[in-house]
């Protein structure tokens, strides 16, 4: 549980750290939000399909892409993100077997 | 298995709809707050880049080049106040009021562009910290010091707003070129006049001052359309194809613009080009300011523009 929170604080700093360099630096305005995605899809294939770190971690990074980022409405890319991660989670789950 | 998936379907469910929810109650004020908390961090960076763009070697020299250009403009400067000065006792004589009903609100700049996810495009911002309890409203226009104009309010929160570059692809400007007053020869006829102004009062000297009047006097107004084209590049459009556009010309905002201030700097004419299939002749514009070194802008509040051709 202590190393699940440990993991979910690390990563959300990192993320913040990403979007606060997009929004900051002119030209690399793409930058945060392809490192956040590839930081959420990443960490949903590796992490066991049961936790739910990963989702938290996808609904994180959505809203930190909502507030630094335009999109439809506030929240646009926190849905988008968590049914991302629960879709990659699912598929994990009921097609992929680890040996 | 299965109630593992109905649980995660449910906190979709509850997750999605909360969010929902707070865009229509909370989202200016999370934005807000989450503006606040980062703005230290977010000034440092965008300080950062701006000093490390600085320290390109092209902005380098680029930078010595306006320095010097900025101190030939102060003497042309000097000119133009002393012609203004006897302008406005003159429209006092004749009783034309011009009002410049504005006030400026002094901000910082600390964020710049963001992704719109609408278009998948990169968006031409930049975040300064002054907003509605400071008494600016959405489509209040943005200027640096010496008249250039830099975009207008787009979004306000209560401590901050964000300011859309003239460079954005949504922007559209109506523009006039002034088509013989390259700042060069601005210059050159500024120089000339005092380098006549101290030497003796001949003959010849009062016919080259004579010619170098009417030259200003030959400058053309013509009208046309600055289009914001993304990543920091405007284009100019709608400009008649019989006019002459010359490079370096000055583009300044026109009086028939309804959200524009007129006489505003909004850059310079650059490679242009006549095509024979297009209506018009085609040109980009380079902006007059460098959106990564922008520190202080001005918001220019109650802005009362007056179409005064």
């Amino acid at each position: 549980m202590i190393k699940q929170i440990i993991k979910i604080l690390t990563f959300s700093i990192f993320l913040y750290f990403f979007i606060m360099l997009q929004s900051s630096i002119l030209p690399f305005s793409y930058l945060g939000l392809i490192l956040s995605i590839f930081f959420v899809l990443g960490y949903s294939f590796v992490e066991s399909a049961s936790s739910l770190s990963g989702i938290i971690i996808a609904i994180w990074a959505g809203i930190l892409l909502d507030i630094y980022s335009s999109s439809f409405f506030f929240g646009f890319y926190a849905i988008v993100l968590m049914a991302i991660s629960i879709l990659i989670k699912t598929i994990i789950s009921r097609y992929v077997r680890i040996p | 298995m299965q109630s593992v998936s109905k649980n995660r379907i449910i906190m979709f469910l509850v997750v999605s709809g909360v969010l929902i929810g707070v865009n229509f109650v909370f989202a200016d004020q999370i934005k807000n707050f989450s503006y606040n908390q980062s703005f230290g961090a977010q000034r440092a960076v965008w300080q950062l880049a701006g000093a490390i763009s600085s320290a390109n070697q092209d902005q380098v020299s680029a930078n010595k080049a306006l320095v010097e250009e900025n101190q030939r403009l102060l003497s042309v400067l000097a000119d133009l106040k002393m012609i203004k000065e006897e302008n406005e006792l003159l429209k006092n004589a004749l009783n034309i009021g011009i009002s410049k009903n504005y006030t400026l609100i002094e901000a910082e700049a600390f964020g710049g562009g963001r992704f719109n996810g609408k278009d998948f495009s990169f968006e031409d911002s930049i975040m300064i910290n002054k907003g509605r309890k400071d008494g600016i409203q959405k489509g209040f226009p943005a200027v640096v010091s010496d008249k250039v104009l830099i975009g207008k309010v787009s979004e306000v929160y209560d401590n901050f707003s964000r300011v859309l570059l003239i460079t954005d692809k949504n922007s559209l400007i109506d523009i006039q070129i002034i088509s013989d007053m390259k700042m060069n020869e601005v210059i050159d006829v500024s120089n000339s006049e005092e380098k006549n102004e101290e030497e003796s009062n001949s003959v010849d000297d009062e016919t080259e001052n004579g010619n170098t009047n009417s030259k200003k006097n030959q400058s053309e107004k013509i009208i046309a359309i600055a289009k914001g084209e993304g990543s920091l590049k405007i284009s100019l459009d709608m400009f008649p194809k019989d006019k002459d556009l010359e490079n370096g010309a000055i583009v300044l905002t026109s009086p028939l613009s309804g959200n524009y201030p007129s006489g505003y700097v909004v850059g310079t004419i650059k490679d242009p080009k006549k095509i024979d299939t297009e209506t018009f002749k085609q040109s980009e514009i380079a902006p007059a300011f460098d959106p990564k070194l922008i520190d202080k802008v001005f918001i220019l509040k109650n802005i009362d523009i007056v179409k005064n051709d």
